[in-house]
């Protein structure tokens, strides 16, 4: 099948502008083609083959090419779709919303620009991966730690661009962003905060410089390209000792935030936390068929053999004690204490657990800032290899946790799949990621988990639920569902899309955000 | 640049993987050159081990279970840049899938794959050592700007 092209641009434009991007970063950096497949969405939900897809890729090594690219692609019209790795697999990886947009693949801008331990942050390009400066600090000796998200191929300005969560302390990534330099649709490039005074030596380490704020504007957006960014690194702390409490029933989940609320706000809790289902934890180290043959979700017999067998909980909280010694004594007391009130509650360290793969042994590298891809085993539960996670935001508090959970638990088993959740425990609320594994080869399971995940977002949003960041499929859907005073905040969106982005080259459709002239029939 | 034997880092990093066994030679003796850099087998079900005992030919399978991480970290993922390899598999859908990708970062890959039963797939993935022209993490050579 020829590569689409985009709406309003002519294949002898998009020629022309692929002869020019050629002439910018070397023709062997242009792809088109069998080559192009690594840039489909790797799980894909839509069952028309012509939806989500790149027409060709370019994959510029600087800030330069980035800007002529952008210049060129002003002149011809062509769309571009900025990915920083394309590892974002769960919510499209690099494919565009836009079908015929070109991809603009940073990945070869993967340069470490500076690593500073005495201040604790990292300067990176687009292309750097979990992995690689995982390597770096290693290989130098750096007594810093990463936090990385479950996924170690992923690019560390790219997940903290799209909200992306860890499980250290600096678990919040964006939270931890400081400083970015971005290429404006006109090709000017800006740098943000203290970057923006020419000799300024505290890019990195204060975010506001003098003015507006203006980063927050360039994650999960389509308003500039950031082509630099700081990231602030935890100092290796002077100890570290990582948990796992499990919980019984289903409906503990309750009592179990409202106990972690206040320890998470006075930091006795001290780490992005997660409290994790119990299909989703057996599916780290075995598969649905090693424990039933039937159809469907697994019944509750089953999910009992599950947690006998591997010594998990229908609710499974891993965390994590960081510093010296006696605070992490003293913080596990008091951790210890309140969740022993929930009848049934387990505890464990490490060395208490025997089965091999576990767990707690594997959370425990994640929680410490290792790069892993173990997170890709759930993927193999019932076979067929796709998931997609539906990712909503409620306050910490019982009452939502156990609502939230029987509202999407309840609707994913009747759909006929088994639900995977976990609780990703921010500082005031939950951001209840549930994973749903589907057969990616099989029309009509991709056919019922888009009417699932329709029928998910509407209801979440009727009860105030928003999801914080999604699949490329639903980012209209998604962005719909924030229209408080008549789409007040897309409009502005929109205004500053116009403004910066008037000829609409940049990402469109990217978080619903769409360019004036392909607005038509899209909600406003 | 140092050459490692291919088998030295796999046999380092299946140390980490509680349930592995790690036999040496690298191949079994006695047999044909072997067809395969590497044999990968999931040793949790019965179908994958028959397979590996089938199909493995003079290269020694090796056992694991769904999760790459430590092979790759610590070996597969510097042997891919050395020279071309042929790996052959009947694991998970995920195991494969995260070793496609990866190799795709740094080479030419193809790969053949079917898909068995419910948990397994048989695969090929031959790498070349023609560098690829697309995402190229390897590089990094974090020079300052």
């Amino acid at each position: 099948m020829a590569e689409p092209l985009p709406p309003g641009v002519s294949a002898e434009a998009m020629a022309a502008t692929l002869e020019r991007f050629s002439q910018i970063v070397g023709k062997e950096w242009v792809f088109t083609g069998e080559q192009m497949v690594s840039y489909h969405d790797p799980y894909p939900i839509s069952n028309d083959d012509t939806r989500y897809k790149a027409h060709a890729a370019v994959a510029p090594s600087s800030t330069e090419q980035v800007q002529e690219i952008v210049k060129a692609a002003n002149t011809s019209g062509v769309p571009l779709w900025p990915v920083s790795r394309g590892k974002n697999f769960a919510y499209g990886g690099a494919a565009p919303v836009l079908s015929g947009s070109v991809v603009l693949d940073m990945s070869r801008m993967n340069r470490i620009l500076e690593v500073n331990e005495k201040f604790g942050y990292a300067l990176v390009e687009p292309g750097v991966s979990y992995f690689d400066l995982y390597n770096y600090l290693q290989a130098h000796g750096l007594k810093l730690w990463l936090d990385v998200p479950d996924p170690g191929w992923g690019s560390v300005m790219g997940n903290a661009l799209d909200h992306g969560v860890g499980y250290t302390p600096y678990g919040d990534h964006f939270m931890m962003q400081c400083g970015m330099e971005v290429v404006l649709a006109n090709g000017d490039v800006v740098r943000t905060g203290m970057g923006a005074m020419p000799g300024n030596n505290t890019w990195q380490l204060f975010k506001y410089g003098f003015g507006p704020y203006v980063d927050g504007i360039f994650s999960q957006s389509n308003f500039g390209i950031v082509t630099k960014m700081g990231i602030w690194l935890m100092p290796e702390p002077a100890g570290y000792r990582p948990y796992m409490i499990t919980f019984e029933r289903e409906e503990d989940i309750a009592e179990v935030i409202e106990i972690l609320r206040p320890l998470r706000l006075n930091n006795v809790i001290q780490n992005a936390a997660t409290i994790r289902s119990l299909v989703l934890d057996a599916a780290i180290s075995s598969t649905k068929s090693q424990y039933y043959s039937g159809a469907g979700p697994i019944p509750d017999s089953v999910a009992r053999k599950i947690m006998v067998d591997q010594e998990i909980g229908m609710w499974n909280f891993c965390g994590a004690l960081y510093g010296p010694p006696p605070i992490a004594d003293a913080l596990w007391t008091v951790i210890r204490d309140a969740f022993a009130k929930v009848p049934g509650a387990k505890f464990y360290f490490p060395e208490d657990r025997k089965r091999r793969p576990d767990i707690l042994i594997h959370r425990a590298e994640t929680m410490r800032g290792i790069p892993k891809l173990t997170e890709f085993n759930f993927l193999n539960w019932a076979g067929g290899g796709g998931h997609i996670g539906f990712s909503p935001v409620s306050p910490t508090t019982g009452t939502d946790a156990l609502k939230q959970y029987r509202m999407v638990s309840g609707r994913v088993r009747e759909y006929g799949f088994d639900y995977m959740g976990l609780l990703a425990i921010g500082f005031r609320e939950l951001h209840h990621v549930t994973v749903i594994v589907y057969d990616k080869t099989n029309p009509d399971e991709r056919q019922r988990l888009d009417k699932l995940f329709n029928v998910l977002v509407q209801e979440a949003a009727a009860e105030g639920y928003g999801e914080y960041r999604t699949h490329i499929r639903y980012m209209d859907a998604i962005a719909g569902t924030y229209k408080w005073n008549d789409n007040a905040l897309m409009k502005m969106h929109q205004s500053i899309k116009d403004a910066l982005d008037p000829k609409g080259i940049l990402a469109p459709g990217k978080s619903g955000i769409w360019p004036k002239h392909l607005r038509d029939g899209r909600q406003a | 640049m140092l050459i490692v034997n291919r088998r030295h880092f796999v046999q380092a990093g299946m140390l980490l993987l509680p349930t592995a066994v790690i036999s040496a030679p690298a191949y079994v003796p006695g047999r044909d050159q072997p067809a395969w850099d590497y044999f990968f087998f999931d040793e949790r079900f019965a179908e994958a081990r028959r397979l590996a005992g089938e199909m493995c030919g003079a290269t020694e399978p090796t056992p694991v279970q769904s999760d790459i991480t430590a092979i790759w970290t610590d070996g597969l993922g510097r042997a891919g840049l050395t020279a071309p390899m042929t790996i052959k598999g009947v694991t998970t859908e995920s195991f494969y899938f995260c070793l496609k990708i990866l190799l795709s970062d740094q080479v030419t890959v193809d790969a053949q794959v079917s898909r068995i039963d419910r948990d397994l797939h048989l695969w090929t993935i031959r790498t070349d050592n023609h560098f690829k022209n697309g995402t190229v993490s390897w590089q990094n050579p974090s020079r300052p700007a």
